[in-house]
């Protein structure tokens, strides 16, 4: 195996789950959320050499992993409305707190815009500094910053968040 | 980060804590880099082979035949299945189908000497591997009972039958079959022969778990009768969470040998074994449904999604004293956590529906092939794939007994 196809498995071993939960705030469902990782991960492999040498790999994949999902979003509206049943299934083995907390969650970003859901995700989930959300979504960190506190504006007075964090907070 | 942003950044990572063992590995982002490079190749060459065929259909006045899969189907439907009809003679014929054209795109056959020409059930894994039970015939008796698997192609042809490894039933009166997505574990519910042509024993149902790889296999049985005994018969099973757990559908039963339920109440209950515990007791399970009520109001089928969420139930109503068959049949899911429940698919036959004959899953439990076109009766046949709370009928339609995909 080669250094460049070295680097991209190690990759692949220590950042798959993270990516991974990250999909899954976006895609609200753990196959598909799997389907996109592994498709982020196919386009940008053979722009591997590229990547590690004038961009972070880190912020590539997850670049071609919103811009995959909007691309799905938009395909697939209005079929996730109709299975919205299945949507963000909770799994098996879940216990009821869990299961509680990731049921509002998925109530929480759907609320959203699909750029604040990125933004909430990216910045607060995957603690992404401004800058680095604004290269991943290609705009500028003002933007993000607007986007981020008009998600907050829209969730904060969502009776679901607060029954949850109280509850939490018990 | 304020407080605001703090609390939702914690409610964020609490939420995806536990992400299912389904990794993305190095080797299948390779497998899915080389198919897309396939596809594009194949897309170039054929759309240039296109573009010749369709100037010299219109050089010559004819339109090109539509290709064996057909139309795009919605994501995750499986793009062939098996069918099974009845010909002339009475002999059974298994092919496999495209989903959207109804065309044939190969024949099925059972390599066991002296096979029958009924091959059912048959059900498929993630990777196309299809998995079908292959009964051998003497006279009229059935002697044996095999399972065999084979690779479906991108095509739709029929590649590699082989023998599973521990897939030797013996005699057996009949057999229900599941496969864990990955395809290492097949499941079969299964009632052995006794020989006899008058009296099947249904409470001998068990539970044969089947590794595919070393033959291995662990069994769950009813214990023997006695008061208080907990038995079942009519076992439906399936995978889930990867093949960590089977579920099953059992009615209970307190006759002595099940033939006749003998139960104060008709008691349908659907309960989790794990297979990893070697075998033992059906009862043994953790209960996940329970139903007591009539048997004018059963579940005929449980399906549970693969990730284990998802209970997946077909309930038909019957009109007390009525010859015709269901009068209602409902699909209706439950999701375990929170036991919500939506019908995804409801059919009336004013006469009466024709029975269920089967109703298949693939391999993630989301998608359904359900067949009510049981020969030689009365009333309403449907058959076809659910989509969104419709019948999406295949073609052609009502020819077919047995369909699984």
């Amino acid at each position: 195996m080669s250094t460049e196809a070295d680097g991209f498995a190690q990759f692949i071993e220590a950042r798959e789950q993270a990516l991974r939960r990250t999909a899954w705030l976006l895609t609200n469902d753990w196959s598909l959320a799997q389907d996109l990782v592994q498709t982020a991960l196919a386009r940008s492999w053979p722009h591997w050499g590229r990547i590690r040498r004038d961009d972070d790999p880190e912020i590539y994949v997850r670049r071609v992993m919103v811009n995959t999902w909007a691309t799905w979003h938009r395909r697939r509206r209005k079929a996730a409305q109709l299975h919205g049943v299945l949507a963000g299934r909770p799994a098996a083995g879940d216990v009821a707190a869990e299961v509680a907390t990731r049921l509002v969650v998925r109530d929480l970003l759907a609320k959203l815009t699909r750029r604040q859901r990125a933004v909430v995700v990216l910045r607060l989930f995957d603690d992404l500094s401004e800058a680095q959300v604004a290269r991943i979504l290609g705009c500028a960190p003002g933007t993000v910053r607007a986007t981020l506190s008009q998600a907050l504006a829209r969730l904060r007075t969502d009776p679901q968040l607060a029954d949850l964090i109280e509850r939490r907070s018990r | 980060m304020n407080d605001m942003e703090s609390r939702l950044a914690e409610l964020l990572k609490a939420a995806v804590e536990n992400p299912p063992d389904d990794r993305v590995t190095v080797t299948a982002v390779r497998h899915q880099r080389a198919r897309r490079q396939t596809a594009a190749a194949v897309g170039a060459t054929i759309a240039i082979a296109v573009l010749g065929v369709i100037s010299a259909g219109l050089i010559r006045g004819l339109a090109s035949p539509p290709p064996a899969a057909g139309p795009a189907l919605p994501a995750g439907i499986p793009r062939y299945y098996a069918e099974e009809a009845l010909g002339h003679g009475g002999q059974y014929r298994t092919v496999m189908r495209a989903t959207a054209t109804g065309t044939v795109t190969a024949a099925i056959r059972c390599p066991l000497p002296h096979a029958d020409s009924l091959i059912a059930p048959i059900a498929a894994d993630k990777y196309q591997q299809f998995f079908m039970v292959c009964y051998a015939v003497r006279g009229h008796t059935l002697t044996d009972a095999r399972i065999y698997q084979f690779r479906v192609t991108s095509s739709g042809k029929v590649r590699s039958y082989t023998p599973v490894r521990g897939g030797d039933l013996g005699a057996v009166e009949s057999v229900h079959l599941a496969v864990s997505p990955d395809g290492s574990q097949i499941a079969v519910a299964v009632i052995p022969s006794t020989g006899s042509v008058t009296a099947v024993d249904l409470t001998l149902a068990r539970i044969v778990v089947i590794n595919t790889r070393t033959g291995a296999q662990a069994i769950w049985r009813n214990p023997p009768a006695a008061p208080g005994a907990i038995r079942f018969s009519n076992l439906d099973i399936s995978f889930a969470a990867g093949g960590r757990k089977l579920v099953f559908l059992g009615t209970r039963t307190c006759g002595p040998t099940g033939n006749r339920v003998q139960c104060p109440h008709w008691d349908q209950q659907v309960r989790a074994l794990a297979p990893a515990s070697g075998g033992g007791r059906l009862s043994a399970g953790r209960i996940l449904l329970r139903r007591i009520g009539s048997e004018t109001n059963m579940i005929a089928d449980a399906v549970v999604s693969a990730d284990g969420s998802t209970l997946t139930i077909v309930t038909q109503s019957f009109q007390r004293g009525s010859d015709h068959g269901p009068s209602t049949l409902t699909v209706s899911q439950i999701l375990l956590a929170t036991r919500t429940q939506q019908v995804i698919y409801h059919a009336n036959g004013t006469r009466g529906l024709r029975p269920l004959v089967s109703f298949n899953p693939d391999y993630s439990g989301r998608h359904f092939l359900i067949s009510l076109n049981g020969w030689g009766q009365s009333g309403t046949p449907a058959g076809g794939w659910i989509n969104h709370g419709r019948l999406v009928k295949l073609k052609p339609f009502n020819t077919s007994v047995y369909e699984a995909w």
